[in-house]
């Protein structure tokens, strides 16, 4: 709940600032959101026809970041291992493809229960940025998106130990199992632009399992890219350092 | 975007990493003992008022068999037959909770109604032993099904078995035994 309450404040802190900015040359925004970057504004003569605009250039950006919470996550929990890196292009009205993919293990190694497990994931989606653009220089957006998720992977044999009162435990073990999960997710986040074409941000993720009933017994402790297996739903955050290459536009 | 502005959110960033930090994995709530239900019930009878046909204003008395729930000062159950001397026993209460081994397809307890009682019925339990995966955090244990239950009859005068799942649900009824009528 409470990093619910701070995820919505973050995002109404983005908003207010951004539309509080006042534009620092004539290339200002039209209301509304649309991506004027690659627009001239032309002062039109009422009193005659209307002339057809000329088509703005296009102003190609593709991004490539790394997680660096997964970093720091690693570090904090030895049972979960993983690494992502993500990927967008940026299409007109400030609508992105998205992409993500990673790869990492799981681990779990209780007294009464031990195994591990690894995959890797793709996920593919849009982004799209409800930020209003104040010049056509700046790229920063807060966004909401949508991703479709597949992950394939594989657990290890797990052994378990039962204990009994009435003396010896029982032992036994589990067959090693592939699977494949698929998953929804609806994330938020901001991309901002600290210097030039290199980007910080994050994304805020709420996931939901499509095939639940992949686990018939032993679901993974961790999923790389989903999260606990034996839930149908996953909260995440991540943190991610961009790198943003650009042409055309001229 | 200007850099103050950048600046905050990356502080706000910051934060919002710090407070996403994941918790420790839990430990263990869920149950992992499990134990059957037995509930201790005798036989009365109770007169209640029947309507002769559906339009007829004639009632008759009429007697039905009632079970309710025998409640004994201290009822108690000893395990027999195994390395561990292991006493189930309880205060003011129609119900014993008690354990199976899962390494057998049988146990037996000895009852008596009471501490001071030295009337004891000894029960046989027969079932069937299931593997069942609790949580990750938890592990495996062994739910039951109950396929027969044997008495002997000094107080015991029958048993039933509403449920034959024994499983983590404490509140399922799983044997009835019904003491004789006086």
């Amino acid at each position: 709940m409470r990093l619910a309450v701070l995820i919505f404040i973050s995002i109404c802190i983005s908003c207010s600032f951004a539309r509080g900015q006042s534009p620092a040359d004539s290339s200002k925004i039209v209301p509304g959101g649309k991506d004027t970057r690659n627009k001239n504004i032309v002062a039109t003569d009422t009193s005659s026809k209307k002339k057809r605009e000329p088509k703005p250039p296009y102003v190609h950006q593709f991004r490539i970041g790394f997680d660096l919470s997964r970093i720091a996550a690693n570090i904090m929990f030895p049972s979960k291992q993983g690494y992502e890196i993500q990927a967008d292009y940026l299409l007109r009205n400030n609508i992105y493809l998205a992409a993500e993919t990673g790869f990492g293990k799981g681990k779990v190694d209780y007294e009464n229960l031990k195994y591990s497990n690894n995959g890797y994931y793709f996920k593919f989606g849009v982004d799209k940025s409800f930020l209003d653009i104040v010049s056509n220089k700046d790229f920063d957006i807060g966004f909401i998106g949508l991703r479709y998720g597949i992950g394939p992977g594989k657990r290890t044999e797990a052994t378990y130990i039962i204990p009994s009162i009435f003396g010896t435990p029982a032992t036994g073990s589990i067959p090693s199992q592939s699977y494949l999960v698929h998953w929804g997710e609806i994330t938020g986040g901001v991309k901002v632009e600290m210097w030039k074409n290199f980007f910080l941000g994050w994304n805020a993720r709420m996931r939901f399992l499509i095939n639940s009933g992949a686990f018939k017994e032993l679901a993974p402790a961790y999923i790389p890219g989903f999260g606990k297996g034996d839930k149908s739903t996953a909260f995440d955050i991540n943190f991610y350092a961009s790198y943003a290459i650009r042409w055309g536009g001229k | 975007m200007n850099k103050d502005f950048k600046l905050l959110l990356i502080l706000f960033t910051g934060l919002i990493f710090i407070a996403s930090c994941e918790s420790k994995d839990p430990e263990c709530y869920q149950p992992t003992v499990v134990q059957a239900l037995c509930k201790f019930k005798y036989r009365d009878t109770q007169i209640v008022q029947v309507q002769v046909g559906n339009d007829s204003n004639i009632v008759i008395a009429d007697t039905i068999d009632i079970f309710p729930d025998s409640v004994m000062n201290s009822p108690q159950m000893r395990i027999i037959g195994e390395s561990k001397d292991i006493l189930v026993q309880s205060a003011r209460d129609a119900a014993l909770r008690i354990l199976f081994n899962y390494s057998k397809d049988s146990i037996r307890y000895s009852f008596r109604t009471d501490t001071t009682s030295n009337v004891f019925d000894t029960i046989t339990f027969y079932y069937e032993p299931t593997l069942h995966f609790i949580s990750n955090n938890c592990g495996y244990n062994y739910f039951y099904s109950i396929q027969k239950v044997t008495h002997t009859t000094h107080m015991l005068d029958s048993f039933a078995i509403p449920n034959s799942n024994v499983t983590d649900d404490a509140q399922i009824e799983n044997v009835q035994l019904y003491f004789k009528r006086n």
